[in-house]
């Protein structure tokens, strides 16, 4: 486990399910292996879009990362979030145990998640958000929305 | 380079054995299997041009087998040919309809079999001109030993880009449908999948195109599908 603070105001922690395997590099790809960004939503959401990520990871060579974005208001301060951090780590865990495929995760603390979403993602990142469809747009669904628009690939996990 | 790879399906040795010699001298790539099961997996894992498919067999049966190879990946670019000792006219229809598209009954002779098979063949969508290598100034394609080089540098595909590519490729200036694309390369259950289809085509271009951003070989048409454009000729 690994944590740090950045410049953006934002405390990070890394998480690997295993003992992280080093991302082997596929000739011709300049050493780099596509990386899908699976969005922390729900546990059950989260879930059914790894479903996705575990077929992306098997046919593309893809590796999936978690990113649980958490909210910690302003009179607080970041490394003293409102549930302790061990209990952020817990819900990785809790995911990577039922996930079909490995993940890597990384829990971010910061003040405004949509913001801090935007500056942790590359530009034309492959990002994989769980949610449900419905006939009004889901939380999930203007969220992938909003990244679309910024330029991401963004494939949506409907749970059924 | 063989007239055609063929799938002998019967339960029976010796015919298997008659068809593979018969088959084979004339010029066709021979594989047989004894039940509908095994050919459905032997499909799978390769592909046919032509399928000669025996009715009475144990297990799923001829029938069954006809329809659920005509569901697989690729099947409706295979020619099936039933082979059968029944010969009224409703053991033809329900043949035709389960999705075979000839019938030959048995005791049948071997120029006749023959010219069913060719005929089978020229009606079939698939056994159009057959790719083995192209270049498209700096692109090469190997499709026999699926490499692919840009400017000399090998590029790694994953099999599932590859049979993307095959296929867009196999039908130049032709815009495939987005569900004619995902059902071809990934099978009949999907179709609805569009974001994932996208993703591969974007993982495509940064592969196989100089400039990703600005693709020239693989064009998308919206809310269609997607268009292999292959270069002019000058």
């Amino acid at each position: 486990m690994d944590r740090s603070r950045t410049a953006e105001g934002r405390s990070e922690t890394l998480i690997a399910r295993k003992a992280e395997t080093p991302d082997l590099p596929l000739p011709g790809d300049n050493g780099q292996r596509l990386q899908v960004n699976v969005l922390y939503t729900t546990h059950s959401k989260t879930l059914a879009a790894l479903r996705i990520t575990s077929r992306l990871g098997a046919e593309l060579g893809a590796c999936p990362k978690v990113l649980l974005l958490y909210a910690v208001p302003y009179t607080l301060p970041l490394e003293r979030p409102a549930v302790p951090a061990g209990f952020l780590e817990e819900r990785i865990r809790a995911l990577a145990r039922e996930s079909p495929t490995e993940i890597t995760a990384r829990i971010i603390l910061c003040r405004e998640p949509q913001r801090s979403l935007r500056q942790t993602l590359r530009p034309h990142s492959l990002i994989v958000i769980g949610g449900r469809k419905g006939w009004w747009p889901s939380k999930e669904q203007r969220v992938a929305w909003r990244l679309s628009r910024d330029g991401h690939e963004v494939i949506f996990a409907s749970l059924e | 380079m063989s007239a055609g790879r063929i799938l002998v399906v019967d339960d029976d040795p010796q015919i298997r054995r008659v068809m593979r010699t018969t088959l084979s001298a004339n010029g066709y790539e021979v594989s047989d299997v004894r039940s509908g099961e095994e050919a459905l997996e032997k499909l799978h894992a390769a592909s046919y041009d032509l399928v000669l498919l025996d009715i009475n067999m144990p297990g799923m049966g001829g029938m069954k087998a006809c329809q659920a190879l005509r569901q697989s990946r690729h099947g409706s670019e295979l020619a099936i040919i039933m082979l059968t000792v029944r010969n009224t006219e409703r053991d033809k229809v329900e043949a035709l309809d389960a999705g075979a598209d000839d019938y030959v009954t048995k005791p049948f002779s071997t120029p006749e079999l023959l010219a069913r098979i060719r005929a089978a063949l020229r009606r079939a969508p698939s056994s159009g001109p057959e790719l083995q290598r192209i270049n498209l100034e700096g692109l090469e394609i190997d499709f026999e030993s699926r490499r692919v080089r840009l400017r000399g540098r090998e590029v790694r595909l994953t099999p599932k880009e590859f049979d993307l590519l095959r296929y867009l490729v196999a039908r130049p200036d032709k815009v495939i449908a987005h569900r004619e694309l995902l059902q071809a390369v990934w099978g009949p259950d999907y179709g609805d999948e569009l974001e994932y289809l996208r993703v591969f085509i974007n993982q495509l271009r940064k592969k196989v195109e100089p400039d990703p951003a600005k693709p020239r070989y693989l064009l998308t048409e919206p809310w269609v599908g997607y268009r292999f454009c292959p270069p002019k000729q000058t």
